[in-house]
Order: structure tokens, then sequence, then C-alpha cells
């Protein structure tokens, strides 16, 4: 019989994935981005609002996850950026494994920004670090103004949180107050932006916090 | 639901290990969980029963406890949480320092260590 003392932490794995691929971004100069979320908040919207805004002056790249599709990722290309799908199968998460191969496919000599849009979910994407520089939680009011204090690892865990679609506030029932206390009440040093993707508001504060983390 | 890619990761590890030490069977593992990981050790538990069919790890005795979390102050005192898995995340969505009210930053309960296998 053997007692074999392994002492080994699993979540290294990808972690030490995570940490080569923020080197690759940095040998690149690419200044890298997560973008996570609940399903549907905008994630995508928000990534080809921000090409329109940005897109000219800077050079763009993403990753999109889709769990099957490569909806994602064919949408991102019609705004003329280099993109990489990945497609998570039965998982719930990208992980650092899969983008390391992602960047390996995008020309990242050509870019300064890198947006990773991660599959829609709250929760499993928290565990696993990509390897980006920041971290923007996207969620919008037609979750429910609860879905903030109902996850706040990821709220913990952010650098920007976006709180979308303000313009059917209303009509859904839901308060942006709410939402936005509940996101500062969980993490008091995490900057809030509301927006409406489809209205246009907030996108400028986006591209200021972006530019100013990146220094680009 | 992430407890499987987890699990997956696990069990490599565990077999690779047995391998090594040119084990036939592994009876036993035993896994320390981080307080704050977004993981569900039944799920966990059942991930690796499930994987571990038809491996040489095929009916090992699964040993699975949360360790809990630690969290630093803006004051620099150091925390530690343990809350039952139920309660975590309304806890966390007004943790604050219990000296001093500050809010809190996550120093470590994102871990998953495989502490020990039982090989034969
Ligand atoms: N009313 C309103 N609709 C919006 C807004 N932003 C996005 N949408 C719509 O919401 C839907 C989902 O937007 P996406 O950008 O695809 O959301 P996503 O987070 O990328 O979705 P998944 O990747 O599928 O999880 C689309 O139909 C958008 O047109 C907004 O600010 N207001
Ligand atoms: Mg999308
Ligand atoms: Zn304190």
């Amino acid at each position: 019989m053997h007692v074999i003392d392994v002492d080994r932490d699993i979540m290294e794995i990808n972690r030490r994935i995570s940490e080569r691929n923020q080197r690759v971004l940095e040998e690149n100069n690419v200044f890298g981005f997560d973008v996570l979320g609940a399903i549907g908040s905008g994630k995508t919207s928000l990534i080809e609002a921000l090409v329109g805004r940005i897109g000219k002056k800077l050079g763009i790249g993403a990753i999109a996850g889709d769990v099957i599709s490569d909806a994602d990722a064919s949408r991102l290309k019609r705004c003329g950026i280099p993109v990489i799908g990945l497609n998570t199968g039965r998982e719930c998460h990208l992980d650092a494994h899969l983008v390391e191969h992602a960047l390996e496919s995008l020309p990242l000599k050509d870019l300064d920004i890198l947006f990773i849009e991660n599959v829609g979910n709250l929760i499993c994407p928290v565990d696993f670090p990509l390897g980006a520089h920041r971290r923007i939680v996207v969620v919008s009011v037609s979750e429910g103004d609860d879905t903030v204090e109902k996850h706040p690892m990821i709220f913990l865990d952010s650098d920007l949180a976006v709180i979308n679609k303000i313009d059917i506030a209303e009509a859904v029932d839901a308060s942006v107050e709410k939402m936005e206390y509940d996101a500062k009440r969980i993490n008091p040093r995490l900057p809030v932006i509301k927006t409406s993707m489809k209205k246009g508001i907030g996108l400028n504060e986006i591209v200021d916090w972006i530019r100013k983390e990146s220094n680009l | 639901m992430h407890e499987f890619s987890i699990a997956e990761d696990i069990l490599e590890v565990a077999l690779d290990e047995a391998e090594k030490h040119k084990a036939s069977r592994i009876k036993h593992i035993s896994v320390e969980v981080g307080g704050l990981m977004m993981a569900n050790l039944e799920q966990l538990d059942f991930a690796l029963r499930s994987l571990s069919v038809g491996t040489l790890a095929e009916d090992m005795e699964v040993d699975l406890k949360t360790v809990p979390g630690r969290f630093k102050c803006d004051n620099n005192h150091v925390n530690e949480v343990s809350i039952e898995e139920d309660d975590l995340y309304l806890a966390l969505a007004s943790l604050r320092c219990p000296e001093c009210g500050s809010p809190l930053r996550v120093l470590s309960g994102k871990e998953c260590v495989l502490k020990r296998i039982i090989a034969e």
C-alpha cells in the first residue's frame, strides 16, 4: 500500500496556463479584457459597440466562446476584426487552455486590444482565469434586478460592472439603482456603468475606462 | 456545472501519481475544496465517481472537505470565513471585516487541493 501525499492544487493547472497567456499578450503589446456575464445580457453587443467607437484607431481582436454555435464569432467578424470562435461543448466556461490555442491563431502583432467573450454564465467562469488583464462583467435588467446580489462572487472578482438594457428597465419592472447599489455593496471598489447598447447610452464612459486601463 | 472539468483534472493527477508509484489500484483520495470555489461537493463527488469507472480509481473512497475562505480587509485584518454553502452567496453580498467593518478582498478559498492518495 502506498500513501501518496500529493498536495497539489488542481486549479493551478488552469492558472499557470492563464499566466502564460498573459505573458504572450504582453510580449505582443496586447491588453486583454475578459467579457463575462449572463446569457443574452449584451456581451457581444458591447464588443460590437466598442469596435465601432475605437476600432479605427486601435487594433482590436476577439475570442468568442459559445457552447455549440459560432453565432457570436460570425457577428464579430462582420465588424471587420479578427475573431476566433471557441466551442466549449458541454462545458459552461472557457478555460485557459482553449484560449492558449486561440491566441496562436490570432494576428497578435496587429492588435492593441483583445476581448475574450466567455460563455453566458455568471458562475462557472469565475474560477477559470484566462489570462486577460481586466474583467468586465455584463448583466442586464432583463435578468431581474436581483441578479447582482445572487452572484456576488463575479462582482468581487471583476474590474468593471456594466448594467445593460436600461432602456427597458421600466418595462421589465427592474430597478437599475438596486442593481448598482448591490454591486457597490459587494465590491465598493468596482466601477459601475449603466448602459443601453441599443440607444448608445454609457458607451463613452466605457471607452474612457478601457483607454485608461489599457493606457491606449 | 464545472464540477466535471475539475473532477477530470483531479482524476488525471491522481492516476498519474498512481502510475508513478506503480500502483494497481487507487483505494482512496482526499481533496480539500476552497470554500469560495463555485463548486458543489455532491456534484464533484458524483463526477469523480462517474469518471473513474473503468480506471484504476474505480470504486475508490472519495473524501471531500471544504476549507474556509480567507479574506483581508483594507486595514489588513485577515479573517477566516467559514460559511455554509447555502448561505455563502448571501453572506458574500454583504461581507465586511468583523473587526473594522471595511470591505474584504479574497486571499484564498479558490483552491482545490488533491491532498492524498492511498493506492495499492
Ligand atoms: N433593449 C435592449 N436590447 C439590447 C441591449 N443590448 C443588447 N440587446 C439585445 O439583447 C440580445 C442579446 O444581446 P447579445 O449582445 O447577443 O448578448 P450576449 O450577452 O452576447 O448573449 P450570449 O452570448 O448569447 O450570452 C440581442 O437581441 C440584443 O439586440 C440594450 O441595451 N437594450
Ligand atoms: Mg454573445
Ligand atoms: Zn478590518
